[in-house]
């Protein structure tokens, strides 16, 4: 027997995934680094960028490759989640792919410092949070809770598919050997897709001998129109707010505070939502009418589909506001000397499970063409963190980035719980 | 060198590509489960039909068969054929001018009904009709003035009144209609008023009014009508009903050997209660000549022995009249009772049936028309028999074997494909005070038995005390292992046949069942279920 919210999960997760895959794109994509100093010099940058993220503090790499390449999950793989599983747990991705302009004004209302950007982006977001009893219950069963009750709410689970246009303008001031750059961004939101499914309260206590399952849950499902879901479709509309501020010293340390797509998505009202609250006790389907001698005119017993689907009944459409993953980041970049750069920083993303997040980077320029960074972190959807960066200068006008924050997906395939690449090309202009 | 930083990108994104291939449409892997699959609480209902139950006061149960078992069918006392009569008129004098709005033939006329045996004076008509066919070969129109004045409804008598276009003899108009007769009250004593089964109706047909004059010629057609009465079913008769034996031959069913296969039943007592109700206004004697059992399982037939009820008369009075329209009539009725004191009845319900056999006869009036030709009859008030059976569910089951057979549509029931290895348990708590064998074989599609499901099938009885009155249930667990034959088997399954054996403590002691002994049925998956 499926539950409810499991067997969304399933096919959300599934869904998601495909896009996860196929459109391997980060889009932590904060300011971009100036490691050649190439717009410093340039006029005006072109950059595509792309990547994924996938990271929790107790799914593994190898049990969500698992699942989302739709592979058997070994009990071995389950093993690996159940011994670092905590009672709540968290998970967290992002996925997709960007295009963005940005070009410096000689002058804007003939003031000096001012320049543009615009940025298309592809954006696919999941979220989720649950606890132990939750996990072990989706992969293991409830054979091991006879007599005990599996405790699975509080239950999160959230994805969001959407595409965002987004201008900005910033401007940089000078002022006391410091050099200060404010900047605004605002964005359209088209929201293309949304799923989640939230619990209060979901308890399963099975009987020690198996005679009933007591039930009780506190659940929501919602979700936009599901007969358009393609690219392109709009199932809501939003915007969002964009907000930096930086000091850069003349040693170029520099201390950055970022707002991030700070806003909602307003979905259409034929969003729907499935609201379920019930307790009750599942002693089996009735099969007396199999017994009856007493007719000659029977009814066949079939399982009862409605059994389920009967608490679902309430299924409604209404318009629906999703407040995007806002991220706010503070980070000091200090340069031990020409070629070693340190920085460290903190962030957190609102309206997520995300937990503030910290991270130390430091990057070593080995020449005018290469720079290899080493990055540690704890946080987030995830625990500890380390990666890699590296910087290629193609040319004078070239510029290619990889990065990694979470290695360990890939060096530890058995327990690795973080995973994920960002890789971007810029052309100066 | 230009076309590098492209070509690295591409080809790393064709490799993530490649790497996130999947293998399948679903993941998948395996949970193990365990719960309640299917449950079931059968009581006595599931047993005997809730409309032959009878719970008594202290909670104990009977069998009651309470049934209307013959009924007389009115046709079989007398119908009214359809009944044609042709009116025709020929003028055999002079010519003779006939003035516009002038009658110019007017007759009385009988019709016979071909009414068979009774002679009846009155009826009222539930449904009829009258029917008449025209043929006019006068220059002129005529207008047809039909009348049954003793046919009356709402104190109005039955009229017809038609124009009649004019014609010739090479071309005659014809015309023809049809009326209903519903809810008329007829007088059947004709237009003298002494006779019987005998419609009295009246015809003139008058000139057109608005015509010109004519003269009729000798040889000429006066008036040329069929009248059709037909389909008449009446709703209430008087008259003599006549004599006359009516045979009625015939079964009832009783089902009680359709799921009862074999075994030996004892049961305690039974009484019969036959009431026969006489609902004519005429004298009625009836005579059961032959009361039997059949099982049509075992082929078994029992014939009742009841001196007292076989092979007697049963005089019964004529019904009287109450005058009210509602309820017409107070019948008269016969009542024989039958118990184990006069009759072989325990044997006769002991042999389990299928059908119980009766040959009655009835005769009418068997004293000839001592009511000076008024017996009525109303339609929905004439001979009815009422059986009652009652036998108290205190027995003694030998081996008694009840068989069903259910359509059972199993990859509906439970989707067995993801089922790995696991045990079902069947938890039966028995609260019935007998031994029960319970199985449940699989039928496939061509009809053969592929499995039994429950081994052992031996079910406990319940806790009882000296009078075998339940006290607890008891429980028994049977356990049924699905491996990957069962599985094929339980998928093929198109039919569940179940089978229960019941033995009753201490046979062929007597046991009585009482409105709240139950079996509970609990079926718990325990096992391996592959999700995909």
């Amino acid at each position: 027997m499926e539950f409810i919210q499991f067997d969304n999960l399933l096919k959300t997760s599934r869904f998601f995934l495909l896009y996860f895959l196929i459109f391997p794109g980060l889009v932590q994509a904060d300011s971009p680094t100036d490691p050649f100093n190439q717009f410093n010099n340039s006029k005006s940058r072109l950059q595509i960028g792309s990547g994924y993220e996938f990271s929790s503090d107790a799914i593994t790499n190898n049990l969500a490759q698992s699942y989302f390449l739709a592979k058997f999950i070994s009990s071995s793989i389950k093993d690996e989640v159940s011994k670092h599983a905590y009672p709540v747990n968290r998970f967290g991705a992002d996925a997709g792919y960007s295009i963005s302009y940005s070009h410096k004004l000689d002058s804007f209302f003939h003031r000096s410092g001012f320049s543009w950007n615009a940025a298309f982006s592809d954006m696919n977001h999941l979220h989720g949070k649950f606890t132990r009893d939750a996990f072990e219950l989706y992969f293991r069963g409830n054979a091991a809770y006879a007599g005990k009750t599996a405790e699975m709410g509080e239950f999160d689970f959230s994805l969001l598919h959407y595409q965002q246009i987004k201008i900005g303008m910033s401007k940089e001031t000078k002022c006391q050997r410091r050099t200060y750059n404010y900047s605004i961004g605002l964005a359209l939101n088209i929201g293309q897709k949304f799923q989640s499914i939230h619990s209060d309260r979901a308890n399963l206590f099975t009987s020690e001998d198996a005679e009933y399952l007591d039930i009780d849950f506190d659940i929501a499902l919602r979700g936009s129109d599901s007969s358009k879901n393609k690219m392109g479709s709009m199932n809501g509309l939003g915007g969002s707010l964009f907000l930096g501020w930086s000091v850069r010293d003349e040693s170029k340390n520099e201390f950055e505070i970022q707002l991030s797509n700070l806003g909602i998505i307003q979905f259409n009202d034929h969003s729907y939502i499935v609201p379920a609250d019930s307790v009750f006790r599942f002693e089996g389907i009735d099969a007396t009418e199999l017994f009856d001698f007493s007719d000659t005119i029977r009814t066949a017993i079939s399982s009862d589909s409605s059994f389920v689907q009967g608490f679902l009944h309430r299924r409604k459409t209404e318009s629906y506001q999703y407040n995007l993953p806002a991220r706010l980041s503070l980070a000091y970049h200090r340069h031990l000397t020409e070629k070693d750069l340190v920085s460290i920083g903190l962030d957190q993303v609102f309206f997520s499970s995300y937990l503030p997040h910290g991270y130390g980077k430091y990057q070593h320029r080995f020449n005018e063409h290469h720079q290899l960074g080493l990055i540690l972190g704890y946080g987030g959807y995830t625990v500890w963190q380390a990666g890699l960066c590296y910087n290629l200068k193609i040319g004078k006008s070239w510029l290619f980035q990889l990065e990694s924050r979470n290695l360990s997906g890939w060096i530890n395939t058995k327990s690795g719980r973080a995973q994920g690449a960002f890789v971007s090309l810029s052309k100066y202009l | 060198m230009r076309k590098t930083p492209l070509s690295s990108l591409l080809l790393l994104l064709f490799v993530l590509q490649l790497a996130c291939k999947k293998e399948n449409d679903r993941p998948q892997w395996d949970v193990a489960v365990k719960g309640p699959i299917l449950k079931a609480s059968l009581t006595l209902d599931n047993l005997i039909a809730d409309s032959l139950q009878h719970t008594n006061p202290d909670g104990s149960l009977s069998i009651v068969f309470d049934s209307d078992v013959f009924k007389l069918d009115p046709d079989s006392l007398f119908k009214i054929p359809d009944t044609t009569l042709n009116t025709l008129n020929i003028w055999q004098f002079i010519t003779y001018p006939v003035q516009p709005n002038t009658p110019f033939y007017s007759v009385n006329n009988n019709i016979q009904l071909g009414i068979s045996g009774p002679q009846l004076t009155e009826v009222a008509i539930r449904s009829g009709k009258i029917k008449l066919d025209i043929r006019n070969t006068l220059p002129s129109k005529v207008i047809i003035i039909y009348q049954i004045p003793k046919a009356i409804k709402n104190g109005l008598p039955f009229k017809v009144q038609e124009v009649i276009d004019s014609g010739s003899i090479t071309n005659p108009t014809l015309f023809s209609g049809t009326y209903d007769l519903d809810g008329y009250l007829v007088d059947l004593t004709g237009a003298t008023g002494n006779q019987f089964n005998t419609a009295y109706y009246d015809v003139q047909a008058i000139s057109d009014p608005q015509g010109n004059a004519f003269d009729i010629h000798t040889g000429d057609t006066l008036i040329n009508l069929n009248t059709t009465i037909m389909e008449l079913i009446p709703e209430y008769g008087r008259g003599y009903l006549g004599q006359k034996t009516i045979h009625q031959s015939g079964n009832s069913l009783a089902g009680i050997g359709q799921t009862i296969r074999s075994g030996t039943v004892e049961l305690d007592s039974v009484t019969l209660d036959l009431d026969i109700e006489n609902g004519l206004g005429a004298e009625l004697q009836a005579m059961i000549s032959s009361f039997s059992s059949l099982n049509e399982n075992t082929g078994n037939s029992v014939h009742l022995v009841a001196p007292g009820l076989l092979n007697r008369f049963i005089n019964m009075n004529r019904a009287t009249e109450t005058g009210q329209l509602s309820d017409p009539v107070r019948p008269t009725h016969a009542l024989i009772h039958l118990d184990n004191s006069n009759s072989n009845l325990v044997q006769l319900i002991e042999n389990l049936p299928d059908r119980l056999m009766y040959d009655i006869d009835f005769s009418l009036n068997p004293l000839g028309n001592v009511s000076g030709s008024n017996d009525f009859l109303y339609r929905d008030h004439l001979v009815n028999t009422h059986l009652r059976v009652n036998v108290p569910l205190r027995f003694a089951l030998n081996q008694v074997v009840l068989v069903d057979t259910q359509e059972i549509a199993t990859s509906d029931l439970l989707n067995l494909d993801p089922v790995g290895v696991s045990t079902f348990t069947l938890l039966v708590d028995n609260g019935f005070p007998f031994d029960l064998d319970l199985q449940l074989f699989l039928i496939n599609e061509s009809g053969s038995i592929t499995d039994s499901l429950l081994v052992p099938s031996q079910i406990a009885m319940a806790n009882v005390d000296v009078n075998f009155r339940v006290l607890s249930s008891v429980r028994t667990k049977i356990p049924i292992p699905v491996d990957g034959l069962r599985k094929q088997h339980l998928l093929e399954a198109r039919k569940m046949a179940i089978k229960a054996k019941f033995t009753s403590p201490s046979y062929p002691s007597l046991v009585q069942m009482y409105a709240d002994y139950h079996l509970d049925l609990k079926l718990i998956a325990d096992g391996i279920y592959s999700i995909r």
